[in-house]
Order: C-alpha cells, then sequence, then structure tokens
C-alpha cells in the first residue's frame, strides 16, 4: 500500500504576489515559529495536498524530487 | 524579504485591554487598575476582527494587554481563535490563572501562555508588586501539573540582568522555557529608561549569557535584532514593524509594533477602516522607522539624536 502525503498541522502557508509563506511552529513555543519564504510550486504542492493524498499522485503532479525535499525539510509529511 | 508588502501580517500583538490587576513600573503599555480605555473593542467587535484575520490569513495573534485576563469574555475570544487554529499566544502576569480559567486553556488548541517575571523575589516584587513573584511561582507549578506549554517571560533590566542564570533555571525546574525581551522606551518605560536599562556592560555580559544558553529565545523571534544587532535565528532576518508584523491596541487602532504607538504611527481601525485597509495603509508608513538602526523603538523612544538605537550603537562605535 503506498503511503500518502500531507500538510503537517504545525505547517501554514498563504499565497502572496511573489510566491508565498511558510509558517512552521513545530517547535510549539510561545512566539516561537519559523517563518520560510517559498516559491510557487512550493504553494502548489501545499494547496494539491490540502487533503491527504497518495505520494505516487503527488510526484506524479510534481516531481519525486520536490516531494523529498519538502518532506526533508518539514513542510510535507508522509503517512500511510 | 518580499519586494510587495506582504498582503497580510504573519502574526500581530493584540493589546486586549489597558486594564490590569497589577501596575508595574515598566510597562510598555502604561496598563494598570482601572486604566481600560474608553471604548475597548466589545465582543462582538472582538470577534468580528477575529473574522478578519482568519480571512486574511494571519498565522499567529499574540494576546497582551494589560493583564488579558481581566477582559471577562477573554476565554471566549481565544476559544474563538483556536477554534479557527490560529497560533494563539497568550502574555498574562500569571495571577489570573484560577483553575477554572486552566481548564478552559488546557482544552484550547493550538494555545501557547507566557507568564512573566521580571527577576526573582526582590527584584520581580520591585517592579511588579508585593506578593506577585509567589502568586507566579503557584500558577508555574500549577502550569506544570497540568502539563500546559508555559514560557517564563522577562524583561531584562539593569537591577535583574544578574538574576538570569537563577530564573533560567527556575523556568527550567517548572518545564518551561524562557524567553527575554528588551526593556524599552515606551509606556511607563520612556519615565523610567535612565533607571532601568542595561548599562553596556551588562549589554555585553547579556550578549556572552545568551551565546551560551541557545534554547533562551528572545522576544524578537521573527526579527533579528540581538543586544548586539547580531543574527540569532535563521528565519526573517529584519525588523518586522509594520512588514510581517503589527500592533493592535485595546480600541482597535493599528500600529508598526507594540513599542511604536504613537499617533503619527497609526495606520487605521479594525472597526471604522476594517483591518485589512489598516494594514495596507502600514505601508506607507515603513519609511518613517526603516532609517533607525537597531530597534528603531528604542531609538525614537529615546530620542536619541542620531536616530539609531543608542544601545546598539554604543557597542558598534564606542560612544
Amino acid at each position: 500500500m503506498s503511503s500518502t502525503v500531507y500538510r503537517p498541522s504545525h505547517v501554514k502557508y498563504r499565497r502572496e504576489a511573489d510566491g508565498g509563506l511558510v509558517y512552521d511552529h513545530e517547535n510549539y513555543g510561545y512566539e516561537d515559529a519559523s517563518l520560510y519564504r517559498v516559491s510557487d510550486t512550493v504553494v502548489e504542492v501545499l494547496e494539491f495536498v490540502e487533503e491527504p493524498r497518495p505520494s505516487p499522485d503527488v510526484e506524479a503532479e510534481f516531481s519525486p524530487a520536490v516531494v523529498d525535499s519538502l518532506v526533508e525539510r518539514g513542510v510535507l509529511a508522509r503517512g500511510e | 524579504m518580499a519586494s510587495e508588502p506582504l498582503s497580510a501580517p504573519v502574526t500581530i500583538t493584540w493589546e486586549v485591554t489597558l486594564g490590569c490587576n497589577l501596575h508595574c513600573d515598566h510597562c510598555l503599555s502604561g496598563s494598570g487598575p482601572g486604566h481600560q480605555m474608553p471604548g475597548e473593542l466589545s465582543t462582538e467587535e472582538a470577534k468580528s476582527f477575529i473574522d478578519e484575520l482568519d480571512e486574511m490569513d494571519v498565522f499567529q495573534v499574540n494576546i497582551g494587554g494589560g493583564e488579558p485576563f481581566v477582559r471577562p469574555d477573554m476565554l471566549e475570544l481565544l476559544a474563538e481563535l483556536t477554534s479557527r487554529d490560529i497560533s494563539t499566544c497568550v502574555s498574562t502576569n500569571g495571577t489570573q490563572l484560577d483553575e477554572a480559567t486552566l481548564d478552559r486553556v488546557e482544552a484550547m488548541d493550538p494555545l501557547f501562555l507566557q507568564v512573566s517575571m521580571d527577576g526573582l523575589r526582590a527584584e520581580n516584587d520591585a517592579i511588579r508588586g508585593e506578593g506577585v513573584y509567589d502568586q507566579v511561582l503557584d500558577s508555574l507549578e500549577r502550569l506544570e501539573d497540568r502539563d500546559i506549554g508555559t514560557t517564563v517571560n522577562t524583561v531584562v533590566t539593569r537591577q535583574n540582568v544578574a538574576d538570569l542564570p537563577d530564573i533560567y533555571d527556575l523556568a527550567e525546574a517548572h518545564g518551561a522555557g524562557l524567553r527575554l525581551n528588551r526593556f524599552r522606551p515606551s509606556g511607563r518605560g520612556e519615565d523610567t529608561w535612565d533607571e532601568f536599562r542595561l548599562t553596556e556592560d551588562q549589554i555585553r555580559f547579556l550578549h556572552g549569557w545568551l551565546e551560551d544558553h541557545p534554547d533562551v529565545r528572545t522576544g524578537d523571534s521573527f526579527f533579528y535584532l540581538n543586544a548586539l544587532g547580531e543574527v540569532r535565528n535563521d528565519t526573517m532576518k529584519q525588523c518586522g514593524a509594520g512588514s510581517l508584523t503589527c500592533l493592535v491596541d485595546p480600541v482597535g487602532d493599528v500600529f508598526p509594533c507594540a513599542f511604536t504607538q504613537w499617533d503619527h504611527l497609526a495606520s487605521g481601525n479594525v472597526v471604522e477602516d476594517g483591518f485589512q485597509a489598516a494594514w495596507d495603509e502600514i505601508a506607507n508608513l515603513r519609511s518613517q522607522i526603516d532609517d533607525h538602526e537597531g530597534c528603531p523603538a528604542v531609538a525614537m523612544g529615546s530620542s536619541d539624536p542620531d536616530g539609531e538605537d543608542p544601545q546598539l550603537r554604543a557597542i558598534l562605535s564606542g560612544d
């Protein structure tokens, strides 16, 4: 059974005029979160997985390398 | 960071009331008993504002005051924020956290508490009031018992900087993190600036101590500044006032940050103009604060003739 790809609940994002923003509150500290400026592609991936999707679907829509990279950065997570 | 202004702030500070049961000598907003402003947002106005925050995709709201929990509807507003998955941080003096309040707080997510402690017993109570230190200790113990994630916040002053190692140990012993804020010349801090601000030697000590304690957070979590103007995190390396964040005061007026609440820097009102309009307008105010090196609020509040953060300048240029 293939795994799914989803956005962890501590990750939020927003599209901006130029790319987007990713806010990561993984450490769950008071006013202690990380913020990243990201490309349109990252925003599109996050919009695509608004509901958890099978990994092959996400990788086919974008690329395995993009998905792996976002999982490594903690922006996406894999589950069963 | 972005060439275009952001469509909305990343995080805002919302001072929900100027009422407070304490009357601290360094209070950034000049709060105190009976200090509520005429026209503080009603529950319905506050909920409409939260609606707009949600629509604008604001990621995080930092609730301050005054003491937020003196507002009778505070728990209702926190529930409104957290039910929309807005990361909600509440800065409290720690004296209003009865068991019924903690029952409600414990059930909310994502919600984070910060409890103020400005020194060990003698220094804390000299600034915050007799007996407050013991009340805060009691709250920290009850928060730990409930496993509610808590941060101890200390505004670093000339009087308490030597207590930092002990405050760090005390926070750790209660499962809490430690977060430091710079003392700034706003609110009653304008009157006590020369009494409480750090000496140059103390700034150097603080910088070294922070280097040795990388788990200690600063109040500039999204901003690049520390006491020496050096970068301590890898996120956004700029002052975010009016670009990443802003301040909404108890009547809904919007300013670049909590320490720049001057009339000429107000950009609108969340009730009369709407928050989106006030935020869009704030970009036009950035030019008034961008020219100040270091913390613009410290520079402007202390009337430094060179328009710089004098604490930063003292270190960088040896003045």
